[in-house]
């Protein structure tokens, strides 16, 4: 054992020599019936043997263990998705965590009469496998999500009174909390009054940034059209002026079709 | 030895011979093919769209037959730019109109009722009609404008129009349109009546598109008490008049669309010098640009668009 696994703990050893003794069935009966003939190497064979006695005796506390970092962590994970404080999904992820971790010198504990411990010294891998467990798919999520454009559309405010008609000015307000680099926003124009002649079709936008790096850029279209603009780093405002061009008479309803930011 | 394969697998039931299994497939194919003329003849698209046409031999056409200029019944038949509009489209298409009248307030009714095949009735295109019946159109761009005894000169400006009796008609959209505050809106079952009474002094203005009361100035103009058109005071938008059909005819909207553009290309100008000469008159050198649509419109107003 030494040979083959020198850095291996004096406990290891010692869960070795109790697992021989534990289950004498499996050492008196030297080498258990073996289908293909080929003799095992010991270090297997003990390798074999000490799984087998930890498993008896601490996988259900293992999985239950690690089945409840889990959810904690998921929980934090899902919480902090939903717009929870970082701050405080962050202090009550890591209490909890302390709290396990402090369970398990006691679970370790040997009684006091020299009986073997709950568990055996693997079942610490049970923090960092549920760190994994969640961090790994929280973390692909985030950078997908990340990638994403985000849809902005409800958060666009205008502030023009209906009807609108030519020469008229309506100011679009938009602010985030998840800043990106660039908006592309679409209006959209409805006849103010049905029974009146149809002259959305002639009507034109002209939108032009008003706040922030990104100002006095100009765009030209129609409604429905998708006006991009570039917003620079960390714009958590956006402002913009949207211009209408219309026939004679024409009164329009205006509003917002789609917003989206993206990198 | 060649033939143990084929004794090892699973009997089949015989095939027929060659000569009837290319029979068979023959008739499947003619089947099919039968199917599908079939339903095309019943007139039914892959979408939906209903793509018979009813614009074959005698159609019925609702109008107005008391718009000089544009529909006037006269020595026993109907003359004036739209009945010049359905002689050309009739010919593109193949029918021949029946006029007969309908005013203004029935002209959707008149279309989902099936009364009229089409309607071409000064008939402006507006959100709401859209709702009820498909267009094709516009034929005619106008704003609209105050006609005037030509002795009177009460209206100069729009603020003029306050506290003065307008003259209009129901079920239109100069009725809907929003006059300033104090106007007094009088409102008949058609024009001639409104340009009647304005010749009696009754009211002060008759309200409604330009356009339509040039046709009124050329036709009074001889008259004891003639009409006149107040320069550049308008209200409301620009009217774009289209051609009402009963929804989802989809192969007649087509139709008439692409005859449309071709009409305003090749006879739309000579047949408004014909019919509306005062209008030409009142805008020498503009006219063409101030009521002929482009004829790139009617695909973006015609509800069958391409």
């Amino acid at each position: 054992m030494g040979r083959l696994c020198p850095g291996l703990s004096p406990y290891a050893a010692r869960v070795t020599n109790d697992t021989t003794r534990a289950i004498p069935g499996a050492t008196a009966g030297a080498d258990p019936p073996e289908g293909d003939g080929a003799p095992r190497p010991p270090w297997l064979r003990r390798a074999a043997l000490r799984v087998r006695e930890a498993a008896a005796g601490a996988w259900a506390i293992t999985l239950l263990l690690l089945a409840d970092l889990v959810t904690v962590l998921g929980a934090g994970a899902i919480w902090l998705a939903l717009g929870g404080d970082p701050a405080v999904v962050g202090v009550t992820a890591a209490a909890l965590l302390a709290f396990a971790a402090a369970m398990l010198p006691l679970i370790a504990r040997r009684g006091p009469d020299g009986q073997p411990p709950l568990w055996p010294p693997f079942v610490l891998v049970v923090i960092p496998l549920a760190v994994l467990a969640v961090g790994v798919p929280a973390l692909g999520t985030w950078m997908f999500l990340d990638s994403r454009p985000v849809d902005v559309t409800r958060r666009v405010t205008l502030d023009g009174t209906p009807p609108l008609v030519n020469g008229d000015t309506v100011v679009a307000t938009m602010r985030t909390d998840d800043p990106r680099s660039r908006l592309t926003i679409a209006f959209d124009v409805a006849p103010h009054d049905l029974a009146a002649p149809v002259c959305v079709p002639t009507v034109g936008l002209t939108v032009t940034s008003e706040a922030g790096p990104g100002r006095d850029q100009v765009r030209k279209g129609v409604p429905g059209d998708e006006f991009t603009f570039v917003l620079g780093r960390g714009a958590r405002k956006v402002e913009l002026s949207v211009l209408l061009e219309a026939e004679a008479g024409c009164e329009v309803n205006l509003s917002v079709a789609s917003a989206y930011l993206d990198d | 030895m060649t033939n143990e394969p084929r004794h090892s697998r699973p009997q089949r039931s015989p095939r027929p011979p060659r000569l009837l299994r290319s029979l068979g497939r023959r008739c499947a194919r003619a089947a099919s093919a039968a199917l599908l003329l079939a339903l095309a003849g019943c007139g039914w698209t892959a979408d939906g769209a209903d793509e018979k046409t009813t614009l074959t031999r005698h159609v019925y056409i609702g109008g107005k037959s008391d718009q000089p200029g544009f529909n006037l019944f006269s020595g026993h038949t109907n003359r004036g730019f739209e009945p010049d509009l359905a002689g050309y489209l009739g010919k593109r298409i193949g029918f021949s109109p029946k006029w007969h009248d309908v005013i203004s307030a029935k002209r959707e009714q008149e279309l989902v009722d099936r009364a009229s095949a089409l309607v071409i009735a000064t008939y402006s295109i507006t959100p709401e009609r859209d709702e009820q019946v498909d267009f094709v159109g516009p034929y005619f761009v106008t704003r609209q404008g105050f006609l005037v005894r030509e002795d009177y000169h009460g209206i100069r400006t729009e603020k003029d129009v306050a506290g003065k009796v307008i003259c209009t008609v129901e079920g239109s959209t100069s009725a809907a349109a929003a006059l300033p505050g104090g106007t007094t809106l009088h409102t008949e079952s058609d024009y001639s009546t409104c340009v009647r009474k304005l010749q009696q002094g009754d009211l002060d203005a008759v309200f409604t598109d330009e356009a339509l009361l040039y046709g009124y100035v050329e036709q009074q103009k001889n008259s004891a008490t003639p009409v006149r058109v107040v320069p550049d005071v308008s209200f409301g938008s620009n009217n774009r008049y289209g051609i009402g059909l009963p929804e989802g005819l989809r192969g007649d909207c087509e139709k008439l669309r692409e005859a449309l553009r071709d009409y305003l290309v090749e006879e739309w100008a000579s047949d408004v010098k014909a019919q509306l000469p005062a209008l030409v008159a009142a805008y020498p050198g503009d006219w063409e640009n101030r009521f002929r649509p482009n004829p790139e419109d009617v695909d973006t107003y015609s509800s069958c668009r391409p």
